[in-house]
């Protein structure tokens, strides 16, 4: 059945609203705050009346992931921050194979065209798409979190959700609960009351929820509830001997709803901007502290551009003002150490240089196994975006 | 081992079915009328000072309530495909914004909420674009 799709005015009113409560527990569906009018929308003709819909069970729900003590010691190399445009997509590798997703992001349609080609309207013939599966047979994903630009990859690219899926328990709406149902190899995991690291370390990575703290404002918690990763990659580290250089991914969650356990590790020498280098709720603030003696902090930046001439930045993303407090706290602010999927090592500079868009490595630049994965954009990393 | 289904049942439970295949897809919008939705704030940002891009999951108030309202049970079992649509606001001013969600402030702009709205055709106000996100351009 078609879809008369086209302009729309909205009039709202407002059935839940998130909290957390002051012993941390977050409630996704509370009643909403006071309001000047407070009063429902008149009903429209035929749908008087009306039966009580409880949204909650939109909520995924299925197995949860088993947590178990297991001590390995993380076996990446590095981390790509995969060039999707207006969107988070992060593949672990290691060596010259990839490992784990964090993120398989996608533009919304009206940003679709800051999408790179090959991802978005890939020619026949040509490397194209991401990489659907490693050679080992065993690519997973980790969900940040429940943002369309977060997971919208894996409808582009269906074979993405032939992977085994692992995602928070959040609010989500009609279309991801379709694609979550859709999900043959999924796991959730809990919510917390804190941010906690999870016992499900992988040789690959460690893994915690988020939390944004007791009364946290409502428009922080959807970001600020999902998972967030440590992982390793290639990168100096001088610290004690056989230290590795770790690499945090929070996707739009602050450092500050990662547990201490994380933000506190001495030898962390990457990051990814929070939020696409978003500046409000506090994203590019309580950052931590890069190792020393590293010659600066690496950071990079997800992010799309419109198409030319405008080049447009969807959302104003990466505002100046966050740029700039990283570079405060020393992330990105030695020559070669900050780049970007939009414009390489040329963040924000529009107009004045062209743009070097790419996919970023960060640590061994090992090249990926071209017969594995040369048929797909994933492959291919631009020198001038590398970070080592 | 589980019994055979018997023949007679499974036409029946495929007839049955079959009547509610018409509503599998996303409802039609009638474009000269107002339509209502149960809509999630799924993205939410400040652009600029004052300008806000919005965006909605949403789906037919009468369709929910009739999956999930109707229930009259607790039905074990995945969900059935829901007639999902998106709703896209890529530049709305603040105070277009708040009148028309009722709210009072800027920090009640917040992603996970869930709205009832009306939508109705036209560029008046808070107006977006919507669209089926199954068809979405490639």
């Amino acid at each position: 059945m078609p879809i008369a799709s086209g302009k729309y005015s909205m009039q709202g009113q407002m059935l839940t609203f998130p909290r957390v409560e002051a012993d941390g527990t977050v409630e996704f569906f509370g009643p909403p705050p006071q309001t000047k009018r407070s009063k429902p929308l008149a009903p429209l003709c035929g749908t008087q009346t009306k039966r009580k819909v409880d949204l909650a069970d939109l909520t995924p729900d299925g197995p949860q992931l088993p947590e178990r003590r297991v001590r390995q010691r993380l076996a990446g190399t590095s981390v790509g921050v995969m060039d999707v445009g207006q969107g988070n997509c992060n593949m672990l590798i290691d060596g010259e194979h990839p490992t784990v997703y964090f993120d398989t992001g996608y533009p919304l349609r009206f940003y679709s065209r800051s999408a790179p080609g090959p991802v978005y309207r890939p020619v026949p013939g040509t490397p194209s798409g991401p990489i659907a599966q490693n050679a080992a047979g065993n690519l997973e994903v980790i969900l940040s979190h429940w943002d369309w630009d977060h997971w919208r990859l894996a409808v582009k690219w269906p074979e993405l959700q032939q992977l085994h899926w692992i995602v928070p328990k959040q609010v989500i709406g009609a279309s991801a609960r379709n694609f979550y149902e859709g999900l043959p190899n999924r796991h959730r995991l809990p919510r917390s009351r804190e941010p906690r690291m999870l016992n499900i370390h992988t040789p690959n990575y460690r893994l915690c929820t988020c939390h944004p703290g007791p009364h946290a404002r409502a428009d922080k918690i959807q970001n600020n509830t999902g998972l967030g990763m440590a992982v390793q990659a290639t990168l100096p580290s001088p610290g004690q001997p056989g230290q590795r250089a770790v690499v945090l991914l929070t996707a739009d969650a602050n450092f500050s709803s990662l547990p201490v356990e994380l933000t506190g590790l001495p030898n962390i020498a990457g990051i990814t901007a929070v939020h696409h280098g978003s500046d409000a709720n506090g994203a590019a603030e309580a950052l931590p502290e890069p190792q020393e003696g590293i010659g600066g902090g690496r950071i990079a930046y997800s992010y799309g551009c419109g198409p030319p001439p405008e080049r447009k930045h969807p959302y104003g993303f990466p505002k100046e003002t966050a740029k700039t407090k990283y570079e405060e706290a020393n992330w990105g602010e030695e020559p070669g150490t900050a780049n970007s999927t939009a414009q390489g090592p040329n963040i924000n500079q529009n107009g004045i240089v062209p743009p070097k868009r790419g996919n970023v490595r960060m640590g061994d630049p090992t090249a990926l196994n071209q017969q594995q994965y040369g048929n797909t954009a994933f492959a291919t990393f631009p020198p001038e975006n590398r970070l080592s | 081992m589980p019994d055979v289904p018997n023949p007679e049942y499974q036409r029946m439970f495929q007839r049955v079915a079959a009547q509610g295949e018409a509503f599998a897809e996303p409802i039609l919008v009638e474009a000269k009328e107002k339509s209502r939705f149960y809509g999630l704030l799924a993205k939410a940002d400040e652009v600029e000072a004052g300008v806000w891009d919005v965006f909605f999951e949403v789906v037919n108030t009468r369709y929910l309530e009739n999956v999930l309202g109707g229930r009259k049970v607790s039905v074990q079992g995945p969900l059935p495909h829901l007639p999902g649509l998106a709703y896209h606001l890529p530049s709305v001013s603040e105070t277009n914004l708040l009148e028309a969600l009722d709210l009072d402030k800027a920090n009640e702009i917040a992603e996970g909420s869930w709205y009832e709205l009306e939508l109705t055709p036209g560029e008046a106000g808070a107006s977006g674009e919507l669209y089926d996100p199954e068809t979405e351009e490639t």
